[in-house]
Formats: C-alpha cells, structure tokens, sequence
C-alpha cells in the first residue's frame, strides 16, 4: 500500500480576466469588498509537462445559467471542459488584502463543501467538489493585481491509500468496453461505471446505490468502479479534484475500496501523443471517515509560489493596457 | 482599420486562384479543424466586438494551452551545427507531429522552399492603415523591464501556514521514475524545474485565428505565459518566432474579439503563400479543398513558430 499523491491545480489566469476585474471594480463593485461569486474551468492535460490548469477568463464574472438569472449572458464552459466554483474576495488595500482572514476563508469554504456533501447537494452538482477561493488586491491605477488561490481538499483522518500496481485504462477495460465507453463521451466531471460482459455503463453520482447496492463489495475483482476527468496526465498520480470526491464517497457511502479511474479525454489530439493511452486506474483504499455535522477536520490546497511557498502571486498587465504604452506600441 | 471598413466582404471564391477565403469558407475550414483537431474550439469573444459577416458563435478560433517547449534559437543553433536545412532539420528532430503520408512530405518540402518567400520586405505593397505596427516595442518593452516589481514580502502574511501533507504530490516526493520514462529528450531541452515534483513547466500559448477582412486570410494571434504562469512579454514572444520573421512578420495589434493586445503574424504574404501550396496540390493530381484550408495554413504557419506544438494534423489522402 502506497500514500495516494495528488497533483495540484495551478492557477492560470488570462490576462482578460483581470481586465474584466478592472471594470468590474470601477463600475459595478466600487469600494465594496464583499465576496463576489465567479466560475472556473479545467481541461484535459495534453502533455506531462503540462499542470494541471484552473483557468479564468474574462466571463469568470458571469453567472451560471442555472441560478435563475434571466441575463442572457451566462458563463459559458470550453467544450470539454469542466465547472470549477468560486468565490473572490477583492480587498481596497494592499493592507487589507495582507490583514484578510485567509485562514478562516479557507476553513470556512472546506466546511461549506462539506456541508454540500453531507446535505446531498453534491449529488447533483458534482462540480461543488471543486470549489476554489480567490485573493486579490487590485491596483487599478497601476494595472497591477495581487492574487491568492486555494482549492481546498479536506483530509481524511489518516492519508488515502492505493494499494496495488496503476494500470493504464486500455489494460482495464477490453477494446469492446473502451469502444462502448467512447460511444457514452463525453463523460461527467465525476461519474459510475459499471463492467457488464463487453459493454461499461456510464452513471452519474446520484445513482450510487442503484449502481452499486447498499453495500458494495470489498473484494479487487468486483469493487464498485468511479471515475473522473483528470486534468493532468502523469503516469502513477491522479490531480486535485479527486480528493475531495473520494472523501464525498467515504462520508456519504462510508466507501472503503473503489477502482478509480483517471479519464484524461480520448483522442483529444489527432496527431502523434493520443491521451488516449494516458488514461490511468487504480484502487483507492479510503479511511473510515466519523460522520459529524460540520467539517472539524484539516484542509490543504493553498496555491505556492516558485518556492514552494504560500505566498501571494503579482501579474501587471500595463502593457496590454495602458493607453499611452498601447499608443507607443501602435505606431 | 478604416480600410477594413470599407474594404466589401468578398463574396465569391477566389481559393484557388488568389488563396484566399470568404468569410463562409473560413468558416468551413474552422468547422472542419475543430472537428479533426478538438484541442481547437470557434469562439465568440466579447460581443460588442462581433463582425456580422461571421456567425455569432464562430467569430475566431483559438487552442489555449499549447505547450512551447524550447526557444527558436536552440532550433537553429541544431540547425547551424549540423548544416542542412533548417526546416528539414526540424522534421528530423520530430517537431512536427507529422504523419509521414507522402503528400504532407511534399508540402513540407515546399514549405522549407517558400521560407524564403516569407521574408518580408518591411513595407507591404497595399496601402496599409492596418498593417503599420513595425517593431517599435523594442523601445517600450524596455520601459516595462524597468518598472517597479514590487517586493512580494510586504505581501506574505506570515500566519498563513499549512500543514504538511503527504497527499500532495510535490517537494521531492514522487517516484522518479515517473519522468524519464515517459517524456522523451527533445521536450527537455531548455524548460525549467521551478519545483521539486519531477514536472517540468513550460511556456504555454493561446493561439488564435481571426478571419482578416482586408487580406481575405487567416490571421494568427499568439498569446504566451512563461513557466510560472505570467503573460510573456512582446520581446519573449519574439523568442519563439523563428529567427527570419520575429521582427518582420510579427507585430502587436489588439485583438480584434479580445480588446487585448497580443502578437499577430502578419497576413499581408499569406494569400500568395497559400495559393502557391495550392497549385502545388493541384500540379500532385490532388484536388484541393477549400475546407482544408487551415490545415495547409497552419502547416506553413508552423514555419514561424516552429516550436510551438499545436495540432493540425490531417491526413491529406483521404
């Protein structure tokens, strides 16, 4: 049995996004620094030396369809992209944005993606899993921004464990399965599989028990099967937003052994590096997990810097702004 | 941009006698693009920058994310030592994802051949209120190396501490095997190791292709983050546009569905360029295809920005 490692997010924000924060700061949120709700996404990785991307864009601001705007400008995901939630919290001053309470931020988002799981809120957006936080002390004057992100993962209480050898997904699965789970993309952020002869079914979270029963097997060959979209492509690690759906399937189906699958996309690219062949599974061995009414456990995922280290992150964008230098720039 | 306006949208097809595109063929080779190469998606960009002649949702193309392992330089550095061509040498180098189907040999061969079409002389031959950007950034990019970074220490909150946690994979924690086994040498070159976790970072571009009004061509804009994520700058952008054409053929323009101000690859030599690989199809008993238009465009484009990997694979035979 080895320790499960996770890959974590990096953020990667296009530098239309912080445009968009200008605006919004000078037209809509002025001195206010209440949080403000935005949205993210993830993709597929196309080559190992590729982290794992949380992006922003400019449409970061905009609202999700669902939540009963009657704006016709909704956030808009990338195709083949997944839904990423967050909450930013832009401060006025370069004072208040070092004073903010970011260790309790950050409590409180891990307690509130607990709450989703255990109120079964998950169960049918699965994307509340991957919550995120945001930081920022924008500098309008100056084009500069100062930014902080976390993408909380609660911790079980003892590491999640893999036990066995990874295998790559064309091992697992027969050509006739992986046909018939290419005939069923694309697939949900996190999703069920069920093996039946030479055809899988694909099922979302909710169906958990239907899937796999009231108590599903502990034996390797039988284990229930999950997956998810890792949007990385290393060879023996999965990336971040698994942590948080194993330890939704140990609190709310007190799950102990689960075959994982790491789906990288399929024939993402036409030419040489398929990911097709990236796509990995392993078991996951998962802690008993105390059901209580509220997270008290511990949660990790601040962004680092080059170091290594919990440090905000500094973008100007002057140059693809400001007036004069774009005036100089066009001549 | 006052050209563009009164330039009349061409309607009819002059693909294969002038290579160049309507708007509704541009949109036939971005369907047929997006539908052989997922990593490229249409785009609709900021509304109030729409043009009308394109569909609303099909206003440009763009791949984010693509990955750009080394710098042009070391490409020709190899070039140089080893004395043969410098498109040849590249496609030995593997590069160029390509399929080796004899056709895609044959454009390759041309293309190496045009290179030095591509050069271009600095004043287009068209009056151009569009195309004026010469490589003026120089001077104003060193303005921007000498701004005040500030000192990130005033920013650390000392209180923010986690935890360590064996579930993160990073700080000399991976099984090191994980790397050699898997990327092959040339990606190595000259990326960088910020951490401990066996990932080595690269540049990444976002890449996108806008439909050109005045030229009637594709336009490729370049957008570039370095290994830790940040926004390149003009003058490191011009690190990965091979050696003839950074400060000839591309220059920085606002986007025209962004409002951001990125590099553009210069489409004033793209129709004749085009129209020479077409004849050329023509001439190999290949029917061209007006459809295919932007796989044979990226094809040559690939000669500028050599070592950015973006896909636009397509097997010409079938």
């Amino acid at each position: 049995m080895e320790t499960l490692k996770f890959k974590e997010f990096s953020s990667l924000v296009n530098i239309s996004f912080w445009h968009e924060l200008s605006k919004k700061k000078l037209d809509v949120l002025k001195l206010s620094d209440k949080p403000v709700d935005i949205n993210a996404y993830y993709t597929f990785s196309t080559s190992q030396q590729l982290d794992p991307f949380l992006c922003l864009e400019f449409n970061s601001f905009q609202p999700l369809k669902n939540s009963n705007n009657t704006n016709e400008e909704y956030y808009q995901l990338p195709i083949r992209s997944y839904l990423s939630p967050g909450t930013l919290y832009n401060y006025n001053t370069s004072e208040d944005f070092k004073q903010s309470p970011k260790a309790k931020i950050f409590e409180d988002t891990s307690k509130q993606i607990y709450n989703d799981i255990t109120t079964g809120k998950v169960d049918k957006d699965p994307s509340l899993l991957t919550r995120f936080i945001l930081l920022t002390y924008a500098d309008i004057k100056n084009h500069q921004f100062y930014y902080l992100f976390g993408f909380p993962a609660l911790l079980p209480s003892t590491p999640m464990q893999q036990s066995g050898k990874v295998q790559g997904l064309s091992e697992y699965l027969n050509t006739d399965q992986l046909k018939s789970l290419a005939s069923q993309l694309p697939l949900s952020q996190f999703f069920l599989l069920k093996k039946q002869g030479d055809g899988v079914q694909v099922h979302t979270i909710d169906q958990w028990t239907t899937v796999n029963g009231d108590k599903p097997s502990e034996e390797e060959d039988n284990l229930p099967i999950v997956g998810f979209c890792d949007p990385c492509c290393l060879p023996e690690n999965p990336s971040w937003p698994l942590r948080n759906f194993l330890v939704y399937l140990s609190v709310r189906y007190q799950v102990k052994k689960v075959k994982v699958i790491c789906f990288r996309g399929m024939g993402l690219l036409s030419s040489a590096q398929s990911t097709e062949t990236s796509s990995i599974v392993f078991t996951a061995v998962l802690p008993e997990q105390q059901k209580s009414d509220e997270w008290s456990g511990k949660s990790v995922g601040w962004e680092k810097d080059t170091n290594g280290k919990i440090a905000p992150r500094y973008v100007s964008i002057a140059s693809t702004m400001d007036p004069l230098k774009l005036a100089s720039q066009s001549v | 941009k006052t050209v563009e306006k009164v330039t009349p949208t061409l309607s009819t097809s002059k693909f294969l006698d002038e290579g160049v595109l309507t708007p509704e063929e541009f949109v036939q080779a971005g369907d047929l693009l997006t539908h052989h190469c997922q990593t490229w998606t249409w785009q609709s960009g900021d509304p109030s920058r729409n043009v009308t002649y394109l569909p609303k949702d099909k206003q440009f193309l763009l791949t984010r994310n693509v990955p750009c392992y080394s710098r042009v330089r070391t490409l020709e550095n190899d070039s140089k030592n080893q004395k043969s061509e410098e498109v040849d040498v590249e496609g030995d180098e593997g590069w160029i994802a390509t399929s080796s189907t004899s056709t895609n040999d044959f454009i390759e061969d041309k293309v190496t051949k045009d290179i030095s079409n591509l050069k271009i002389e600095s004043k287009p031959t068209t009056t151009t209120t569009t195309t004026t950007n010469k490589p003026q950034q120089q001077d104003s990019d060193e303005e921007d190396d000498n701004e005040d970074i500030p000192d990130m220490d005033d920013f650390q909150d000392d209180n923010l501490v986690e935890e360590d946690d064996e579930g993160t994979l990073s700080k000399n924690k991976t099984n090191s095997n994980s790397q050699s086994s898997n990327s092959n040498s040339k990606e190595t070159t000259n990326t960088t190791t910020t951490e401990d976790d066996n990932i080595l970072r690269t540049r990444t571009y976002d890449i996108s292709i806008t439909y050109d009004k005045y030229y009637q061509t594709p336009r490729v804009w370049l957008f570039g983050y370095d290994e830790n994520r940040k926004p390149l700058k003009p003058e490191e952008i011009f690190e990965d546009i091979s050696e003839d054409h950074a400060h000839k053929t591309v220059t920085i323009d606002i986007h025209p569905h962004l409002g951001i101000s990125s590099a553009y690859i210069h489409p004033c030599r793209h129709a004749s360029v085009m129209k020479k690989l077409v004849d050329k199809q023509s001439e190999n008993g290949k029917q061209p295809r007006v459809d295919q238009y932007l796989f044979l465009f990226l094809k040559f484009i690939s000669v500028v920005i050599p070592t950015i990997e973006y896909d636009f694979t397509l097997e010409f035979d079938t």
